[in-house]
């Protein structure tokens, strides 16, 4: 039963990794993030599915032209809710965010319909055995897929240009422009990058979750969760944070029952950061007097 | 930005008065007999909210060419999104019967909403009419006189049906259950406890989960282990569907039973071949010979909504329901004469015979009986190649 | 105006039952005023104290709950209820806000929303108590004397309830707890340093939130008969929060106007069907971006918050303070990121004296003072104050016991005005009765009009002649600095810890402040000064401790003694070379950098007034000056990260002016800034891979072997991360990485920062080599004379203007030069010696 609860919470538990490494993105480098990420995560599933299964196109166009246009929404986000507020208030780009949220749901309600649609994968069809457990084999393809992600990304970081350019905006802005770097639109591609990853979670997802306008909200929230229990400016720690709530969530639900699973797993947050307050992996940041 | 603000002001007051005006209806020249629903459009349970408003359309379009009622008076639906929140929906119930003026209003997906409503009904006096909401409470709730009613199952009623059939027809005395953790859940959780206990059975447990969870195989398992040889299911199509896969995914072939929620023509679509191994109930199915009156729905769907066949028909069930809950209001008004909410709730419980889309109605309501659809209306069906086909009949 | 507005207003709404019996626009009306009661509480929360809840459902909802069950089944009546439900908000919050508030921004938004979450699934789970999703439906209906309390009689039930919130957040707002509120959301440290707990504070805040939340709770229970769990998801804190910035963030008003249009615009919107959502989140987007301050906001220009005691006379202030005990510091120790920033703090204050600590930037001073009033935590090391220990106390308890301190760069709340910022220091961290406050007790306002008098005494005491109305943020420099050190005298501190309080003025003002110390010593104050300027430190010091570096000696005690003037000169400028000034210069190369006029701010403070000075083809330009007087300013116009005013910067003949970082960076300028800045999470390779980031050429793997051989440390560590190297190898990094931009122009911001001076020797020596290759250099220095002995020229700036310009080797002997930065003693004489 165990191994059967930690295939589960794997893969989903990657897929919050994957969402809350687009929050460490964003925040590091602008000290924000998109409220509406899971929004996101929804619009990749539902575009995957139009071009895949609406309009028949084979999956690897499908993918690339989706994780276009997800990056696009990313600068949309990034120029219409957040740049025009940096400077202001620090709830305006939280609020902004959720309203742009609230527009991509509802939008996405009145073209794609209010139902719940299949997403084909033929990995999803025969379940395997594995070490005793049932399992799909897009199950196991999902934090595959993921941590492999997670660690090009990481890499990116550190073995390009523009990757060390990201991580310099993050250490300072200022000094970024000394060298150079244009900070502004590194924020937008951080919000490019933020948003790919959200949509790579919702095409991953999709077979599993199926595809809704709604389907997002809860990985999003919960994404944002692993973001703050990791220490939202700490990628490495997103990812073993990630992995954990996945697996503590399905255990839970699997020993305990799914109706106490939201309140232990979110007060498992509270009492994260009643101890860490910075996360689990997060380092504070000492005062500048 | 300085500059821009006090534009940016005006700007926006222009936006919302251009707004009103341009969403203000035309007044006709007779005024029409409103009739209201107030269900959740929007979020995740839209798809129900959508499906009643199209079975109410498609009645009230039948109505409304045949010269609408109390001589002319055409017949207009209003639509209020109360968007799951019972504190929404008693506004919306205000809003349209005090602004809009209806005289009947229809129900959705929520008994919380339903049941919040109910003071709002007795107080303003105008009946209510459940299409989906499923809580006993909602039409036995002690009132007299009662403003509510409902022409969709009543959980306790269907319960008592599928604990019938899992021992009774199946002769399990393990049934292990399976539900989501919403009011519909719940309220399922309590008719099945009690008429398992009732039939001298003993489910092995009670498993929850939530709307969006990708994976049910943890509280299956429990199930399993617990020794469940029979499993009986409460779930819409995409989370029955992942019921299913996982019950697939964990290997265990075990007899399954489903609400009716299943019914909507995805259902097949999300599980492929795994959807013949569940029977499930049902009031009606738009598959297989139709009534002269399920074909004439079929076709209105069809040229209205551009659905293809019954297969896009994606709740049929609220469809159904809604449908023939629009024409008993209708009958009640021809009945009461009057476009007046206590009138007409006179008239509801004494209507005589309706041919409806689910079934020929002999008498809908009485006062003991706001139910309009009884255990006596419910068949067993089962899915063979993407198409509902009934099981038995009893 | 706005009275005549607020009373209209008030006749409609309570007009509303009269003209109308359509519940439903009854029903919507108590709901707004239900909203009203939820937000108001919200916005002390968010708009004064600047915390962001998104769980305020879950307040909501156990206020509406424990309402809800007691009367439903403890039988007991709504006036009873409404109290309870209070109350309950109270305690929860409280708890919740004991335990979060360490955590801030985002951390605390997932806080709130994880509350949120757990009550909604609490109330689901805990079925026996609160009926699960099927909720709670047999609320009876409220009744007063017998009197059944019908739709519109709860219309004004809630009509009351709506102005008794109105009122208490009116009367917080103007009280020393709403100032206590508002100063900790503009600075927390400068809050801290008066005495007052952020954290305590915050909890306050966040309990007063729950508190109106919970009420108004129980107010909807009581008016839906029924409530249930789905009443209260995230998506109702959301709208909560929306309210409160829509209507406008700390406005008392925000609440009525936002819960107004934000209750009515779905109502509205619903004619819209599918496309209501769409649209309204079309207009909250519009709203954020076109009404940044809220409808409110952009009605009203913010109303100074008039007090009765606005006309009250200014009350002769005296200084005057406790007993004032030795304060002893012994073998203070800290490291930052690996770096001693601190070591060997020695330091005695005796009672009634004014100490001068005195050393070059870097030199720990700021840390030690950081230290002694509890902002920095030592590594090791120990604090005594009389009898007391102060080591580890947070910096409010140091503050409370009688230490006071000002800030390098004043730390003033800038939203408020120069007289609210000193009656925070007034109540500091005693601001009285919370309850007292809320109800406005006549005690409250008499006590205000004597907190007004007071105030505006202490300003007259130190000499500050501005408007007291004005806005902290408004004010010039100087202003800022009187202010401060009023608002830290109005806790009669018995030590008064001064962090640069001369930079940035001017010869009047500092002599006004010199003055100024000598009273406050009179009565009693021990006084720390810390100075780079001489002057001030030597006129009014009774004690002098000088600190060469990080690790520096306590060098002498006795002011006007020669030979401690000459050894904190010789500490402050490093050990004298033996070449002075730069002979035999070229005489006028090619300008290669021409600024006129050059003027820049800070928002509307100007920071620069038209400075103009030239740079030369392979020259070194020094330009010098104290702290805060425009020098790092200049830099950072010249290289793009602070725009220019006025002005113009002519460079290669191309115009520089609002140039930005980048741009100015890809042509050929590079500035090495203060501080480094290096970017201590990647190597040093990559730290000179992103120096050639605007490079677009093949040749930058040979540029780093270039700079690895120029700088042998640095191919040593070159995989390192660059934050564990130590600050002189940081600085050659910095130097380094700024050469792979391949300038032709290199500008470096006080490239000697807290360096030993064996380093600081090293550092410009690298300087001087770099001239000889080519390269033109302007370098800020306040160490004058080292910079001065390697450079050809240079300027010396006092209060963003230029008033020396010359040839380095004449300034070195310049006796204006020698008497402002090179310590009085030094006199020609004395560098020959």
């Amino acid at each position: 039963m165990i191994v059967q609860l930690v295939f589960g919470g794997l893969a989903l538990g990657s897929m919050y990794a994957l969402v809350a490494l687009g929050y460490n993105i964003t925040y590091a480098t602008s000290q924000t993030v998109n409220f509406s990420q899971g929004q996101s995560v929804m619009v990749g599933a539902v575009v995957a599915y139009a071009l895949h299964v609406g309009a028949g196109w084979p999956w690897v166009p499908s993918v690339v032209v989706t994780l276009i246009a997800l990056a696009a929404l990313g600068v949309l986000v990034e120029r219409v809710a957040v740049r025009p507020f940096l400077r202001a208030s620090s709830i305006a780009w939280l609020l902004a965010t959720i309203a742009l949220g609230i527009i991509a749901e509802n939008v996405v309600m009145l073209v794609f319909g209010k139902d719940a649609r299949a997403f084909p994968s033929s990995l999803a069809v025969t379940p395997w055995t594995v070490l005793g457990a049932g399992v799909y084999p897009h199950e196991l393809l999902v934090p595959l897929v993921g941590i492999a992600l997670m660690v090009l990304v990481e890499l990116a970081f550190r073995r390009t240009l523009a990757g060390r350019a990201l991580r310099a905006v993050a250490w300072s802005h200022d000094a970024a422009r000394l060298m150079g770097i244009d900070v502004t639109r590194t924020i937008s591609v951080a919000y490019a990058l933020s948003s790919v990853l959200a949509g790579v979670a919702g095409i991953l997802l999709a077979p599993l979750l199926n595809v809704s306008a709604t389907m997002g909200t809860t990985i999003g929230l919960k994404a944002f969760a692993v973001a703050i229990i990791g220490g939202i400016e700490s990628a490495r720690g997103i990812v073993v944070a990630g992995i954990l709530y996945g697996i503590v969530e399905s255990v839970v639900a699997g020993y305990l029952g799914t109706g106490v699973r939201e309140i232990i797993g979110f007060a498992l947050v509270v009492l994260v950061l009643l101890a860490r307050p910075w996360g689990l992996f997060g380092v504070p940041t000492p005062r500048r007097v | 930005m300085r500059r821009a603000r006090f534009p940016g002001v005006v700007v926006l007051l222009l936006a919302v008065v251009l707004l009103l005006t341009a969403t203000r209806g035309w007044t006709q020249a007779k005024p029409p007999v409103s009739v209201a629903l107030v269900a959740a459009m929007s979020g995740g349970s839209a798809l129900s909210g959508e499906a009643i408003k199209r079975g109410l359309t498609v009645a009230i379009d039948e109505i409304n060419a045949r010269g609408g009622l109390l001589g002319g008076r055409k017949v207009e639906l209003v639509i209020r999104d109360e968007e799951g929140n019972p504190s929404k929906g008693v506004t919306a119930a205000r809003d349209v019967i005090e602004r809009e003026g209806a005289v009947a209003v229809f129900g959705g997906l929520h008994s919380p909403v339903g049941l919040a409503m109910l003071p709002v009904f007795h107080e303003l006096k105008v009946p209510y009419v459940g299409t989906w909401a499923a809580a006993t409470g909602i039409t036995r709730n002690g009132r007299n006189p009662n403003f509510m009613f409902r022409v969709s199952a009543n959980d306790d009623v269907v319960d008592h049906f599928l604990a019938k059939h899992v021992i009774e027809k199946l002769g399990r005395q393990k049934p292990g259950v399976i539900l989501e953790n919403t009011p519909w859940g719940a309220s399922n959780q309590e008719g099945l406890t009690k008429w398992f206990g009732k039939l001298g059975a003993q489910p092995v447990g009670f498993e929850k989960f939530n709307w969006n969870d990708p994976d049910m195989s943890a509280q299956l398992l429990r199930l399993r282990n617990g020794g469940a040889d029979a499993l009986v299911m409460v779930a819409n199509a995409p989370e029955g569907a992942q019921v299913v896969r996982s019950r697939a995914k964990i290997g265990w072939s075990v007899p399954t039973v489903s609400h009716w929620g299943i019914s909507g023509g995805r259902f097949a679509e999300l599980t492929g071949d795994l959807s013949e191994s569940v029977v499930f109930v049902q009031t009606y199915s738009f598959f297989g010979k139709q009534s002269e009156a399920g074909a004439r729905v079929i076709a209105a769907l069809k040229t209205k909504y551009g659905i293809k066949g019954p297969e896009d028909i994606l709740a049929p069930v609220g469809t159904a329901n809604a449908y023939d809950a629009m024409h008993l209001v209708a009958l009640a008004v021809e009945r009461a004469g009057a476009a007046d909410g206590a009138r007409i709730r006179d008239a509801l419980e004494t209507l005589g015979e309706y041919r409806g889309l689910i079934k020929t109605y002999r008498r809908p309501f009485t006062p003991e009986e706001h139910d309009a659809l009884n255990e006596d209306d419910y068949i067993l069906v089962t899915w063979r190649q993407g198409k509902i086909v009934p099981v038995s009949t009893k | 105006m706005l009275r005549i507005a607020g009373a209209l207003v008030l006749v409609v709404a309570a007009a509303v039952p009269l003209v109308t019996s359509n519940t439903y626009y009854l029903f919507v009306a108590i709901l707004i005023g239900i909203s009203i009661v939820v937000t108001t509480g919200l916005n002390v929360l968010v708009g004064a104290s600047g915390q962001v809840s998104l769980g305020q459902a879950g307040f909501y909802a156990l206020g509406a709950y424990a309402g809800a069950i007691v009367a439903a089944r403890g039988g007991l009546s709504f006036w009873l209820a409404l109290p309870l439900a209070a109350v309950v908000g109270i305690v929860v919050g409280a708890v919740l806000g004991l335990a979060s508030l360490r955590v801030s921004g985002p951390y605390l938004a997932m806080v709130t929303i994880a509350f949120g979450i757990i009550v909604e699934h609490g109330l689901i789970e805990w079925d026996g108590l609160t009926g699960g999703f099927g909720g709670i439906a047999d609320i009876p209906r409220p009744s007063l004397a017998g009197l059944p309390l019908t739709l519109p009689r709860y219309y004004y039930v809630v009509g009351l309830a709506v102005l008794a919130s109105l009122a208490l957040a009116y009367n917080l707002g103007r009280s020393p707890w709403g100032r206590a509120l508002r100063a900790v959301r503009d600075s927390d440290i400068a809050a801290e340093s008066l005495g007052l707990s952020p954290y305590l504070v915050r909890t306050v805040a966040f309990t007063l939130g729950a508190a109106f939340a919970a009420a108004g709770g129980c107010l909807y229970a009581f008016l839906a008969g029924f409530v249930s769990p789905d009443s209260f998801t995230m998506q109702t804190s959301i709208l909560f929060l929306l309210i409160v910035l829509f209507g406008g963030l700390g406005r008392v008003t925000g609440p009525v106007v936002g819960s107004g249009v934000l209750i009515i615009l779905p109502e509205v919107l619903h004619r819209l069907a599918d496309y209501r959502l769409v649209m309204y989140g079309a207009l909250l987007l519009g709203s954020i971006y076109f009404l940044p301050g809220g409808v409110v906001g952009a009605l009203v220009q913010r109303a100074r918050l008039r007090s009765p005691a606005d006309d009250a006379p200014p009350r002769a202030w005296r200084p005057g303070t406790r007993e004032a005990p030795p304060l002893h510091a012994r073998g203070l120790e800290i490291h930052f990121g690996g770096i001693a920033a601190l070591a060997e703090g020695n330091l005695t204050l005796l009672s009634g004296r004014v100490h001068g600590l005195i050393g070059p930037n870097g030199a720990g001073k700021t840390t030690l003072l950081n230290i002694l009033s509890g902002y920095y935590r030592p590594s090791a090391g120990a604090v005594d104050f009389g009898p007391r220990s102060l080591a580890g106390l947070p910096p409010h308890r140091i503050a409370r016991a009688g230490i006071g301190r000002t800030f390098q760069t004043a730390h003033l709340f800038e939203t408020m005005t120069v007289l609210e910022n000193v009656m925070v220091g007034l109540t500091g961290g005693r601001p009285g009765s919370l309850a007292a406050a809320l109800v406005g007790l006549p005690a409250v306002s008499a006590g205000e009009t004597r907190l007004t008098m007071e105030a505006r005494g202490l300003l007259a005491f130190v000499g500050y002649r501005g408007d007291p109305d004005e806005l902290a943020r408004n004010l010039p420099f100087g202003h800022k600095r009187l202010v401060e050190l009023a608002r830290t005298l109005a806790r009669r501190p018995a030590v008064l810890l001064l962090d640069e309080p001369a930079a940035g003025l001017s010869q009047e003002e500092i002599a006004g402040l010199a003055e100024l110390i000598a009273r406050i010593r009179e009565a009693g104050t021990s006084v720390l000064l810390v100075g780079h300027h001489m002057d001030l430190v030597m006129i009014v010091s009774a004690a002098i401790t000088a600190r060469s570096g990080a690790s520096g000696r306590r060098l002498g005690t006795e002011p006007g003694d020669p030979a401690l003037a000459r050894s904190a000169s010789v500490v402050e400028q490093g050990p004298p070379s033996p070449a002075s000034g730069r002979e035999g210069h070229r005489d006028l190369g090619t300008v290669l950098l021409d600024v006129r006029e050059l003027g820049a701010a800070y928002g509307r403070m100007e920071v620069l007034h038209g400075v103009s000075f030239d740079v030369r083809l392979g020259e070194i330009t020094v330009i010098l000056g104290a702290n805060g007087s425009g020098k790092s300013t200049t830099l950072k116009t010249l290289a793009g990260i602070v725009r220019a005013s006025r002005g113009s910067i002519s460079f290669e003949g191309r115009e520089l002016v609002n140039r930005q970082a980048p741009w100015t960076a890809r042509h050929g300028i590079a500035l090495v800034p203060e501080g480094r800045l290096i970017f201590q999470d990647q190597t040093v390779l990559d730290n000179l891979r992103l120096g050639a980031y605007a490079r677009r050429d093949g040749s930058v793997a040979e540029d780093i072997e270039r700079q690895l051989d120029r700088f042998p440390i640095l191919r040593d560590r070159q995989r390192q991360p660059a934050g564990t190297l130590s600050g002189g190898e940081q600085q050659m990094l910095a130097i380094a990485r700024s050469l792979m931009a391949r300038p032709r122009l290199l500008l470096l911001d006080e490239p000697s920062l807290g360096l030993a001076p064996r380093l600081v020797a090293e550092v410009f020596a690298t300087l001087a080599r770099l001239r000889e290759e080519g390269l033109t250099l302007l370098v800020v220095e306040q160490m004058a004379e080292a910079a001065l002995e390697i450079a050809d020229r240079g300027y010396v700036l006092e209060r963003g203007r230029i008033v020396l310009s010359g040839r380095a080797h004449d300034l070195l002997t310049d006796a204006r030069v020698a008497r402002a930065y090179l310590g009085q003693a030094r006199s020609p004489a004395g560098a020959a010696s």
